[in-house]
């Protein structure tokens, strides 16, 4: 009489074919977490270069009145630390008017905030990125929490932070050129606020 | 024959039989698992690959083509452009320089895009100007009615009929180029009045409705030897109905086209865009804000274009689905163009 399989014999067959189960599982959630991470990067840089074109657009030379200009400056403001746990409840809004280069330099801090998470700021985020209601944006990339820091010297430097599942922080950052720029800030600023920008122009 | 017990299989016990499909059920959940989170990872994968690939794409195109935007060779001002077209300038569409970026809120009410079927009515429209790279550089001061310049490269031509702009650093005009003739890397052309809209007029005139006073100049002395002859880079971009959409399921499409030639299909998909102006004025020292196409003051000088897209999300059957992405876009502007 043949003998049947006893129950560590079944055992044992189920954790081999469990093995390659779990592995593949593994590799699954590993690759996720890697297009995640990727998809992350994706974002914060793309923010990131956003927010450079927009801040270099305004630092064109001979834009700036001569009477009031000072060549090689960045705009006062645009160096920034902010959080998504510290942002301005009430961020000034340059949406069809005109605000002073103070008030433009924090509308485009909140802009930021707002492309690195449309919901971060209610309805100022609404009105500035302009969706529509009925457009879902893509969840796997907004960011509930992140650090973000503009440094304006030789260059615009914008490092973004988020955090990653594994509970550590991922950051992008990306330099924006001063070499095509003549920068300017308005005179009335005092010396000790501007940022010297070595030019090679 | 009878059965003998040495010829009998002894079967599984329940417990074994039980504990086996226990087995076999987790194994099973394990898989299904790993299937169900592979499909909804591949499909957002896609999404975010073809975002890259769209965003990569319009950085590229959009971001030369509004480099050029308002281009007017060395002229530094419109002011001293004239119109020797029969056109009234308000009505040079495309061929007008300025503005160099003009967002079109109404795409389907404007003339510039009446002849595009299916517009999306929920999508704005964009038309970039300039005049680019010359085409041809006069080889000789411009006399009577003639003119000769050497062509900018071996496959540059103008044609008879083809709008041009002849420019220097001083001032520039807008005609109808006539009886042109090439030969040897050159190209002769008049410019004799004629009947048509796009036909010369006997006089030019400047967007503030200052009369020419010299032959297809503003003012003495005309155009001299080096001055650049240049072809119109117009480009209308908007939102309408792509070649393969149905009517019981529209797909919409980024469309480009440029002067002259066919429109182009930029990406399928694109079902809204969304512009608005990034402006300076010197005011209080210099003021910025972004205006909505229709709100952007008369003395505000454009700096920047920022654009949100919305792009449709297609399924595993190429169908659009209800879901879409969106992505924003900010190119600056050159400040000749406004």
């Amino acid at each position: 009489m043949s003998r049947g399989f006893t129950l560590l014999e079944v055992l044992v067959a189920a954790l081999l074919v469990a093995i390659p189960v779990v592995a593949a599982q593994m590799l699954m959630l590993h690759s996720a977490a890697v297009f995640h991470g990727a998809q992350g990067h994706a974002h914060a840089r793309a923010a990131a270069r956003h927010y450079v074109a927009r801040v270099s657009a305004f630092h064109l030379g001979g834009l700036w009145p001569d009477s009031s200009v000072s060549p090689g400056y960045w705009l006062p403001g645009i160096e920034i630390q902010m959080s998504a746990s510290e942002l301005p409840v009430s961020p000034p809004q340059c949406i069809n008017r005109w605000c002073s280069a103070t008030e433009w330099a924090d509308f485009e801090s909140a802009n930021l905030a707002c492309v690195l998470n449309v919901q971060s700021l209610g309805e100022f985020c609404s009105q500035v990125v302009a969706i529509p209601h009925h457009v879902e944006t893509d969840r796997n990339v907004r960011f509930t929490r992140f650090n973000v820091t503009v440094r304006a010297d030789d260059g615009l430097d914008v490092v973004i932070e988020w955090p990653t599942p594994e509970g550590t922080w991922a950051s992008a950052s990306t330099s924006g050129s001063s070499s095509t720029l003549i920068l300017a800030s308005p005179s009335s600023i005092a010396d000790s606020d501007m940022h010297r920008i070595e030019t090679d122009l | 024959m009878g059965l003998t017990r040495a010829t009998l299989q002894r079967g599984m016990g329940l417990m074994e039989l039980l504990l086996a499909v226990v087995l076999g059920m987790a194994l099973l959940a394990g898989l299904g698992r790993l299937l169900a989170h592979s499909l909804p990872l591949q499909q957002s994968l896609v999404v975010q690959a073809e975002r890259q690939e769209h965003m990569a794409l319009l950085n590229h195109l959009w971001g030369e083509l509004l480099q050029g935007a308002g281009a007017l060779g060395c002229l530094g001002t419109a002011d001293t452009v004239v119109n020797f077209l029969n056109t009234q300038w308000s009505a040079l569409g495309l061929l007008a320089p300025l503005p160099g970026v003009e967002i079109i809120a109404q795409p389907t009410t404007a003339p510039l895009f009446a002849s595009i079927r299916d517009l999306a009515e929920d999508s704005q429209a964009l038309v970039v100007r300039g005049y680019g790279a010359p085409r041809a550089m006069l080889s000789e001061d411009l006399a009577g009615e003639r003119g000769r310049a050497i062509l900018s490269a071996d496959d540059s031509r103008i044609n008879s009929g083809d709008i041009v702009m002849i420019s220097d650093c001083r001032q520039a005009s807008i005609f109808s180029a006539t009886s042109t003739r090439h030969s040897g890397g050159y190209v002769r052309f008049s410019w004799q009045a004629g009947e048509g809209a796009l036909a010369n007029s006997d006089h030019g005139l400047t967007q503030d409705g200052a009369v020419s006073s010299a032959t297809l100049a503003l003012s003495e002395p005309g155009f001299a030897e080096g001055a650049g002859l240049y072809a119109p880079t117009s480009s209308p971009i908007s939102v309408a109905e792509s070649r393969p959409s149905r009517a019981e399921r529209p797909i919409y499409t980024l469309w480009q086209k440029t002067l002259g030639a066919n429109a182009l299909e930029l990406i399928t998909g694109v079902e809204r865009l969304y512009f608005r102006y990034g402006a300076w004025h010197p005011d209080h020292g210099g003021v910025i804000g972004y205006f909505d196409a229709e709100h952007l003051p008369d003395d505000a000088q454009v700096l920047l274009l920022s654009i949100l897209v919305n792009v449709s999300v297609f399924d595993d059957q190429a169908d659009t689905t209800n879901e879409s992405v969106s992505f924003s876009m900010s190119f600056s502007v050159p400040l000749s163009g406004n």
